[in-house]
């Protein structure tokens, strides 16, 4: 396992497991996980890839996706195609919490990094969750990947810490 | 006298059916959906009134079973109907899916295959 840095390429084979917003109906639909390959999306894309130890957490819940949220049209100008949320929670608790949050589109989407299979290899994990961390893949190549350690601090992983260094 | 849903176990299956029913609706459903059995009896029930033998067939696909096929025309949530003519994925009514228990735009779509297969039928029988 090696952790990531700025100037590395982004892993190969890296899959996460999502399932789809699909706007309101909510109550009439049963989502189904699908795999993502990221590997083979952020090949072609500015992506913002953001883990967090657990859905609906309270540090994550208060501060790290509405610092994303208060911030998309920024991300948008400065040529992120995607922000992906991701945690060792299933890919049902991830889709949950998108919509708790308010997010029925693919503005920002949450993924499942089962069994922190991503986040072991980077080293980026504690006990059986990730780490709280975030990375920025520009067409393959990783340009930012940063820590936050200290508890509750978004400093180098929330909008305002990322932004910064796009 | 029409058939019943025509329940689709195998990826072969489903590509028997596309290759010997001009029109094809496929319900991928799973067993743990809430809303796949709400809608259940009525797509029954216009499998029951709309079918045509080689026309026109209605297709159940538990996706959990079938998990092939239902990833590779990329399922992702459930009920979700699919329509397809000549074996090929079609827009009915302007829709190329309907995802979620949409009863009225799934009788909606149910009545408009079913008439044009009926009219394929009818000009079959007649050359």
């Amino acid at each position: 396992m090696s952790a990531l840095k700025a100037g590395d390429s982004f892993p190969e084979g890296v899959t996460f497991t999502y399932v789809a917003p699909s706007g309101d109906t909510d109550l009439t639909v049963c989502g189904l996980p699908i795999q993502y390959d990221a590997s083979k999306e952020f090949a072609n894309k500015k992506v913002v890839l953001v883990a967090v130890p657990g859905a609906f957490t309270p540090t994550c819940q208060q501060q790290h996706v509405p610092s994303y949220l208060a911030k998309l049209e920024e991300f948008k100008s400065k040529g992120v195609d995607q922000i992906i949320f991701i945690a060792s929670n299933d890919a049902w608790v991830m889709a949950a919490w998108g919509k708790a949050n308010g997010v029925k589109d693919e503005s920002i989407l949450f993924m499942s990094d089962a069994d922190c299979k991503f986040s072991k290899t980077i080293g980026w994990t504690q006990g059986d969750r990730t780490k709280r961390y975030a990375i920025v893949i520009d067409h393959g190549k990783v340009t930012y990947a940063e820590l936050d350690e200290v508890p509750k601090s978004i400093a180098n992983t929330g909008a305002d810490g990322v932004l910064a260094k796009l | 006298m029409s058939d019943g849903v025509k329940h689709i176990n195998s990826a072969q299956e489903f590509a028997n059916l596309l290759n010997t029913t001009q029109y094809v609706v496929a319900d991928f459903y799973a067993d743990w959906c809430g809303p796949c059995k709400a809608i259940a009896p009525m797509y029954a029930q216009f499998a029951k009134t709309f079918s045509i033998p080689n026309f026109l067939a209605f297709a159940k696909i538990n996706v959990d079973s079938v998990q092939q096929v239902a990833q590779h025309y990329r399922v992702s949530a459930m009920p979700t109907f699919l329509f397809f003519k000549n074996g090929k994925q079609v827009a009915v009514n302007g829709s190329v899916m309907i995802q979620g228990a949409d009863v009225n735009s799934l009788r909606a779509a149910a009545e408009k295959m079913g008439r044009l297969a009926k009219e394929k039928a009818a000009a079959a029988g007649s050359s």
